[in-house]
């Protein structure tokens, strides 16, 4: 009986185990220095609490956990680096973009933390707004907000691109 | 540029594109270590030697408790028929005043009817009957008085002896009748029927009594 439990659970962790690139791709976009480690401890904390993996689509689950322990990551290496002061909102700090377009990089990081994550959520992991507002911890109608938010700020920095003037003037208004 | 055009460039943006690889090496790796204990245990477990019954197994045992209800219901059924049609015991609604509250000696004012159709009515007849009763030894009490029997009051005098007898029997009778509706309202049919046997034979008690009172106070002229 206990080896049937633990048949099933290994066939389990299978379905979650194919989104290990998925993960690994994640950290290597959010500029992870270790994304392969990174996707490794996702998946082993995903085995660990398989209980609390969705079984419908995991991929929120475990890139809400990736977004963890890149803070995690991220604030080890300010600290290693000489920075020992952590930030008091981990969620609000600025985690490096990996990115081919160099002006659309810059218009990015030009929003806010959480606005760029809703935005590159459904752009580069792929996932619906649904799917995306359950990583964030959020309301569906709360992401859908946030995404329209950040489309339309993005659109105008874009726009605006020949002008830094306007990315800095935003900059500051989020400040 | 259209916001949907500013998606479109930022998925174009993409740095990384997940790679498929042979990953089974660190998928043994960690499903060698602990897993969740949650999973573990949702399925509870049998005792060994106790095997769980099959589906039919299970429904035979269903049928056979069904069927021997059954055959419960309808040999008390018969029984409580029988017994009403052979004018044995009488429980329940088959009770009639004669039967609780028998006729005093040439009293006859209590309607041979069946008066009590549910228990709580019942139990309401049975005290008015009481009232009867009080109305019974008043009544004796004027014959007594017009005969002069009833005098002197003492114990010496057995009229007055069974007067108060016969009036304490009837009042503590009375008494605990009425502590009884508690009691009776949440089991009415049980409730009534010990009420009934309690009054069966408190009746033939007062019966005696009143047999003594009737001999030792009423004159054999005043007696027609």
């Amino acid at each position: 009986m206990a080896n049937d439990s633990a048949v099933e659970a290994e066939a389990r962790f299978r379905e979650v185990f194919v989104h290990l690139p998925e993960v690994v791709a994640y950290a290597r976009r959010r500029g992870s220095r270790d994304p392969e480690a990174v996707g490794a401890e996702v998946l082993t904390i995903s085995w660990r609490k398989l209980a609390e993996v969705p079984t419908d689509d995991p991929r929120p689950w475990l890139f809400a956990t990736a977004r963890n322990l890149l803070l995690a990551e991220w604030r080890k290496a300010s600290a290693e680096d000489g920075n020992d002061e952590l930030p008091e909102k981990p969620l609000e700090s600025e985690l490096e973009i990996q990115i081919l377009d160099p002006e659309l990089a810059r218009c990015l990081r030009a929003l806010s933390v959480r606005d760029r994550e809703a935005l590159l959520l459904v752009a580069w992991e792929d996932l619906t707004p649904a799917l995306a507002a359950r990583s964030l911890g959020v309301s569906q109608v709360a992401f859908r907000v946030r995404l329209h938010r950040s489309r339309n700020r993005l659109r105008r920095l874009l726009e605006a691109s020949e002008g830094t003037d306007a990315v800095a003037q935003l900059e500051v208004e989020q400040s | 540029m259209t916001t949907d055009m500013v998606l479109e460039r930022v998925r174009a943006a993409n740095p990384v594109q997940a790679r498929q690889a042979d990953n089974e090496e660190l998928f043994r790796a960690i499903v060698s270590t602990p897993g969740d204990p949650r999973l573990a245990g949702r399925r509870p477990q049998r005792r060994l030697g106790v095997p769980r019954p099959s589906k039919w197994s299970r429904l035979q045992i269903v049928v056979v408790v069904i069927v021997v209800g059954l055959l419960l219901v309808g040999v008390a059924t018969a029984t409580y028929v029988a017994i009403r049609e052979s004018g044995g015991p009488a429980f329940g609604g088959r009770l009639t005043p004669r039967q609780l509250v028998a006729p005093d000696v040439n009293h006859t004012s209590y309607r041979d009817t069946r008066l009590w159709s549910n228990a709580g009515d019942r139990l309401n007849r049975q005290i008015e009957n009481f009232g009867d009763r009080q109305g019974f030894i008043r009544a004796l009490e004027a014959a007594i008085w017009a005969s002069k029997n009833f005098e002197p009051e003492s114990h010496s005098n057995r009229c007055y002896r069974w007067i108060v007898i016969y009036r304490k029997m009837l009042n503590d009778l009375q008494t605990g009748f009425r502590a009884l509706p508690p009691a009776t309202e949440s089991k009415p049919q049980a409730g009534m029927n010990e009420l009934a046997w309690k009054a069966k034979r408190a009746n033939q008690a007062l019966r005696h009594a009143a047999g003594h009172v009737w001999g030792a106070c009423v004159r054999e002229e005043d007696r027609s």
